[in-house]
């Protein structure tokens, strides 16, 4: 065996510790599966998965107890699709904005304020929407103002940054000529930006989407703050009344609940988990299309 | 092709237009709270005039409408006390309109009826008549004041006891500790946490330099405020290991029943059973208060009003008065 070079060593080195990190990600995922899935499953199969996700009466404290989380599925969905109304029209607009339009002074102020509305904390958004948000709501439009319409609008401004900051990323990777190929056969800057880079763009700006998703269906601190919290069922056009989403139920009741309760309550974190797989399925099929075609 | 494109093309220029406002929504937060808080005037309610809502509450405008009833989250102590003794059940079941806006914590209780006209809310009344945000009502014609918890006449409101084994009786260690919690520096700590004190003129606390351990277990509503108790002792005493489990007040007197534990600790008046094995000592007056807000001109409620108005059964301010 000869003498290795010293930068055979370094390499090694730098191979296990970039390996480590790596896997330290993977490791985490791992485990809170096993945690979820060890601690929620017996629960949920011995309160019946069927009635669990069902059930529409969360009555946690009663005796017997009634533990039905279909109120809570269906109110993340809501918020999650109002922020998604409110959120990404704006977002992409304006990541198009950015990437393609925008003079370079407004730009220069455009962009870390955006960076700084990602680094907001997520409870004083909370706090926002609790002292302006839910008032406006509740002048403007009636009810108590602890509503979906507040959460969607809340969640909606919580996830423009995400949403901006990667589509913008994503249609600044557009090769430019792209844009001047059509710029030559004719189109104008607007028609040349909507119709060849952003469908080129499409799957980054997709990804934005996705994520938006992600971080409107898990976020919890605002949400709790402004949604009302009510476990019940309500109907689309309810949209000015209270809702409570699965990751509020949680958060609520954890610190008080034991036995079966605290059980239901893990069991309402793997639904959630099962939900965030099931969009990042759903997503990377999307991509999958995409590259076929 | 063309129609398609200018749609696009209005709501994009729409969209840019509103770009400056999104952005600054986050960082110019104090500007807008300035423009959205004020308006709330010239809407819905009748010209106020703005006075200090505390002692003019005769010009403040009756709300009327509906009732926005707002709860604290299922496990709470203070809802479990506070339905318990209001009796927002039915059969034997918490029964919370479910209609209520649950408001996870006391700040959150506080933030969200001071900024809603037609909230009724509840809270510890350590907390609730030190916030000027909110208004503290009367029930059944008594305010929550120290002097009608300590005489009993204001309901809503639960004594926090201690009690041990008569026939072992206290270890020395143990009778510190409690002299402790009714000496000056123990009521102290009852006052700091928004509780009534059961001792008045309280005797200075002496001591120091005892070790050992006590066990201490019981209702979970008490032992917030065991810890807080068990802290200020061990600073006297660093050597003194204080054990505090919130096991529930059951749990609690059974341990100390069975020499499990030194002290049990209990979130309602012993019955009479338990006192044949077990000594009563009132620590603390847990009071809740009911708070509306400022612009509500509601000075009192009976306790069956405030019941019906948590069990959803009166809705409207109207009917509530």
């Amino acid at each position: 065996m000869g003498k290795r070079p010293l930068s055979f060593y370094k390499e090694l080195f730098a191979k296990i510790l970039f390996g480590i990190a790596a896997s330290a990600a993977v490791f985490a995922v791992g485990l809170i599966c096993v945690f979820l899935f060890s601690q929620g499953l017996p629960a949920m199969a011995e309160m019946g998965i069927w009635q669990f996700l069902t059930g529409t009466e969360w009555r946690p404290t009663w005796n017997p107890p009634l533990y039905g989380i279909l109120p809570m599925i269906v109110g993340s969905l809501y918020v999650t699709a109002g922020a998604i109304l409110f959120g990404v029209p704006i977002g992409i607009f304006a990541a198009v904005f950015m990437a393609e339009m925008c003079p370079k002074g407004v730009y220069r102020f455009l962009k870390p304020a955006i960076n700084l509305l990602a680094g907001i904390p997520s409870v004083v958004f909370g706090y926002f929407g609790m002292v302006i948000l839910v008032p406006f709501v509740r002048e403007n439009f009636g009810g108590t103002g602890n509503s979906i319409l507040t959460a969607s609008i809340l969640l909606g401004m919580m996830i423009l940054p995400t949403v901006i900051t990667i589509s913008e990323s994503a249609m600044r990777a557009v090769p430019r000529h792209i844009y001047e190929g059509a710029v030559a056969l004719g189109a104008s800057r607007e028609r040349a930006v909507f119709f060849t880079i952003l469908p080129a763009a499409k799957s980054g700006v997709m990804a934005a989407v996705v994520l938006g998703v992600g971080r409107a269906i898990g976020e919890t601190m605002a949400v709790r703050m402004v949604a009302g919290n009510q476990a019940i069922l309500r109907a689309p056009n309810e949209f000015l009344m209270g809702v409570r989403t699965m990751t509020s139920n949680v958060v609520l009741e954890l610190g008080y609940a034991y036995g079966d309760h605290r059980a239901a309550l893990i069991a309402t974190g793997v639904v959630l988990f099962v939900f965030v797989m099931i969009i990042n399925v759903l997503f990377s099929l999307l991509k999958k299309k995409e590259g076929a075609r | 092709m063309k129609k398609s494109l200018k749609w696009i093309l209005t709501a994009a220029v729409v969209c840019v237009a509103a770009l400056p406002l999104a952005a600054c929504g986050g960082d110019d937060a104090p500007t807008t709270t300035t423009a959205a808080t004020n308006p709330p005037t010239s809407t819905n309610t009748p010209p106020v005039t703005t006075a200090t809502a505390q002692e003019t509450t005769a010009d403040t405008p009756a709300v009327t409408g509906q009732i926005a009833v707002i709860a604290r989250e299922e496990g709470s102590g203070t809802r479990g006390a506070f339905v318990e003794i209001v009796d927002v059940t039915i059969e034997g079941n918490d029964n919370t309109t479910q209609e209520a806006v649950v408001a996870p914590g006391t700040s959150i209780m506080m933030t969200t009826v001071a900024e809603n006209p037609s909230a009724i809310g509840y809270a510890s009344t350590g907390v609730a008549l030190n916030d000027a945000r909110v208004r503290v009502i009367d029930i059944d014609g008594v305010s929550p004041t120290v002097e009608n918890m300590l005489n009993g006449t204001y309901p809503i409101q639960r004594p926090f006891i201690i009690g041990y084994n008569v026939e072992d009786g206290l270890s020395p260690l143990a009778q510190d500790f409690v002299d402790f919690i009714f000496s000056a520096q123990g009521q102290e700590v009852v006052a700091n946490r928004g509780y009534v004190p059961t001792s008045q003129n309280a005797p200075d606390f002496a001591g120091g330099g005892l070790t050992g351990t006590i066990v201490v277990n019981g209702s979970s509503s008490v032992y917030s405020l065991m810890q807080h108790l068990s802290e200020a002792y061990r600073e006297i005493n660093p050597d003194v290991t204080i054990d505090v489990h919130g096991a529930g007040t059951g749990h609690g007197i059974s341990a100390a029943r069975d020499g499990l534990a030194d002290i049990a600790m209990s979130s309602r008046d012993l019955r009479e059973s338990e006192l044949e094995f077990m000594s009563s000592l009132s620590i603390a007056i847990d009071g809740i208060a009911v708070i509306v807000n400022p612009d509500n001109d509601i000075e009192n409620l009976s306790l069956a009003a405030v019941r019906n108005i948590f069990l959803g059964e009166v809705d409207t301010w109207e009917n509530a008065r």
